[in-house]
């Protein structure tokens, strides 16, 4: 059965494939008109394949400016690995390794995508990697670039079957087999449900190579015998031929249906009306590129920026340092002149402030010590007894009431003085009591005076001829 | 949910990094040629304000000068440390204190029989320049009540600050006006401030 081609949305209009001896660009308009060019390749350096890719997109009149690549037998990489349950450290580790064992430039940095593409039997799944040399990619990104082509992501060509396989629809135990016809390899996938199964590779170019049909068809032989044999005599459901010519595609159908007589044999490649004259395998195939595939990894490889963004970065980078650098020196440089020169007119004002100083300094300490020689002065003449006043009020306390016949005050211990008093009244021993007590309570009451402890005798004699007594009387010390 | 494995990040922050380096140096260079000059402007800033303080420091102390020297000045300084010097009197003699107590009390009418002027003691009065020494005198005698105040009056009139330290008195049993007294004055004069010896904490150890 052979379908006609499917439209294209507006997403994905562009693809650019590279083999191994020319460089092709497919656009599909807005309006679904594709637009196809192939221009040979002088060689396979990586301004030749800029050269070309931009001749070819000139060539058929394309627009676009952005596309994705897909790369020939070569110039990628792509193997299908058994991988157990692992964690993503492990994972990274084990697929990094794995791509690079398989990598046929020994030691060469190599960009890497890998994809789990379904569960196989056994708690492993399947795993999808895709890989490209880091230098030959970028460099060619690059290239491209400066020729305002830019590349959204980079697959494989011989995938491009992948895209083809309606696989929501698929049953589950149902398997499908997508054959990719390339200029350079044929590659047959055989996909079950959700899981890509496996993946054959025959090199060479189907359409000058004659034993290519029958190693194909042995080779589809081997896949639906891996599968009945995994899977209990399961058959294979249908059969994808992508990049096939027309006439080829009928005489490969039938030779299909006659290897796997079970399967839907499709192929897909009619077009209409004027897009007739294009290769129209070629297109079939490139389109699948533009749709790409959920079971297929792309590489989004990031590039560094371009020169003239470098150069313009540090145009305004070195403009911003001297802008900055001038605007700042003219704001301050006024200012600043300004506070320079009068702080140089104030050092001169202020040259004998240190002079002041001291002798502000010294003449406080001059005067303080006047002023403490003073102070000194004043206490030591308050120190000693108040002779004058204290007498006074001791023989005023006396007068009329006893004579004092001694008086004695001792040196100051402790704070006081110790007064000591013996006095005689004139009248009778019982008279004389109310008196001594008169006289206790006006010393008791002289400030200064405390602890007034008068002594009269036990004993009287006789009826008169007064009474001897004693006080002994606390005296507040002055200093 | 899709898998997906893939190495096409690394080496993009060491890209990143080399690919920023002149916009970061441009920011550092920036930081710094904008920041040298402002921090050249905030330092003079500073130095000025300082400048303008010390002015004003400078014209309150010529205030103060000019105050100073309207009070009389330095001239007027050196009177006054001559004049509290004298306060108190230095280098007292006790022959001629001797002599003096007993003219004095002669005047008021004490009749004394002994008398002693002893050394100066120390005191606890402040230390400035030479300290304050305590001359004791101790009298014995007889006179009237009023006498010791007189006496002590005519003391301190001659310029000697004088203390009454302790005294006592007896009435005279022939007399009635007259006591026998006993009384120890104090009479204060500057000497040498102490010498201070300080002691060794720790004396060395035998050799």
């Amino acid at each position: 059965m052979i379908r006609p081609l499917p439209q294209i949305g507006q997403r994905g209009r562009a693809v650019l494939a590279v083999s191994q001896g020319c460089v092709e660009w497919l656009e599909v308009t807005p309006r679904n008109q594709r637009r196809y060019a192939c221009v040979e390749l002088e060689s396979s350096s990586v301004p030749d394949i800029a050269r070309a890719a931009r001749a070819a997109r000139d060539a058929a009149g394309g627009k676009a400016e952005r596309c994705r690549l897909t790369l020939g037998t070569g110039f990628i990489e792509h193997t299908l690995h058994s991988l157990p349950a692992l964690s993503r450290k492990e994972l990274g580790e084990v697929v990094h390794r794995r791509v690079h064992a398989n990598s046929q430039e020994e030691g060469t940095p190599l960009l890497y995508a890998a994809q789990e593409t379904g569960p196989l039997p056994e708690s492993t799944h399947s795993w999808l990697a895709l890989s490209v040399q880091r230098e030959f990619s970028t460099r060619l990104l690059v290239e491209l670039r400066r020729r305002r082509i830019r590349v959204r992501a980079v697959t494989a060509t011989a995938l491009a079957a992948l895209s083809r396989l309606d696989r929501s629809e698929a049953e589950d135990d149902a398997a499908e087999i997508a054959i990719a016809v390339d200029r350079d390899s044929v590659e047959v996938f055989l996909v079950s449900g959700q899981t890509l199964v496996s993946c054959e590779s025959l090199d060479g170019n189907f359409q000058e190579d004659a034993h290519m049909a029958a190693g194909l068809l042995q080779t589809l032989r081997s896949v639906a015998a891996f599968w009945r044999k995994s899977r209990g005599g399961a058959g294979i459901a249908s059969v994808h031929v992508l990049g096939m010519d027309p006439e080829r595609a009928a005489i490969l159908e039938q030779a299909i249906a006659g290897v796997l007589p079970e399967a839907e044999v499709v192929c897909e490649i009619e077009v209409e009306g004027e897009e007739q004259d294009l290769p129209l395998a070629r297109v079939s195939l490139l389109e699948a590129c533009l749709r790409g595939s959920s079971l297929v990894p792309e590489l989004a490889i990031s590039l560094p920026p371009r020169r003239s963004t470098e150069i313009l970065g540090l145009a305004l980078c070195a403009t911003a340092l001297l802008g900055g650098f001038g605007m700042i020196r003219k704001l301050v440089r006024g200012p600043q002149e300004v506070m320079l020169q009068e702080i140089t007119s104030l050092s001169g004002q202020t040259a004998h402030l240190p002079w002041l100083q001291e002798l502000g300094r010294s003449s406080e300490e001059r005067l303080e010590a006047v002023e403490r020689r003073a102070a000194r002065a004043r206490e030591v003449r308050r120190s000693g007894i108040d002779y004058r006043r204290r007498m006074t009020e001791l023989l005023l306390a006396f007068r009329g009431r006893a004579e004092l016949k001694s008086v004695s005050v001792s040196a100051a211990s402790s704070g006081t003085h110790e007064v000591s008093l013996e006095a005689t009244t004139g009248v009778s021993a019982v008279d004389s009591l109310p008196l001594i007590e008169e006289i206790q309570t006006l010393l008791a009451d002289t400030p200064g005076f405390s602890n007034v402890r008068t002594n009269v005798p036990t004993r009287i004699e006789g009826e008169g001829g007064g009474l001897a007594f004693s006080v002994r009387v606390s005296l507040e010390a002055a200093s | 949910m899709i898998h997906r494995v893939h190495n096409l990040r690394q080496g993009t922050w060491s890209s990143l990094l080399k690919t920023g380096a002149p916009g970061l140096f441009t920011v550092a260079a920036l930081v710094g040629a904008i920041g040298l000059p402002l921090g050249d402007l905030y330092s003079t800033r500073a130095d000025h304000a300082e400048a303008l303080a010390t002015r004003r420091r400078t014209e309150a102390l010529q205030d103060d000068v000019v105050a100073f020297e309207a009070a009389g000045g330095p001239g007027r300084l050196v009177e006054l440390e001559r004049e509290s010097r004298a306060l108190l009197p230095r280098d007292l003699s006790p022959i001629r204190l001797n002599a003096a107590l007993r003219w004095l009390a002669a005047t008021c009418g004490m009749k004394i029989e002994t008398l002693s002027v002893g050394e100066p003691d120390t005191t606890s009065f402040d230390v400035i320049d030479e300290a304050v020494g305590l001359r004791r005198v101790q009298l014995t005698g007889s006179c009237r009540l009023e006498a010791l105040g007189e006496l002590i009056d005519h003391l301190r009139g001659l310029g000697y600050p004088t203390a009454l330290l302790e005294f006592r008195f007896e009435r005279d049993a022939e007399v009635e006006s007259r006591f026998d007294v006993s009384a120890t004055l104090g009479l204060y004069e500057l000497v040498p401030p102490p010498v201070v010896i300080e002691e060794l904490d720790e004396l060395p150890p035998p050799e």
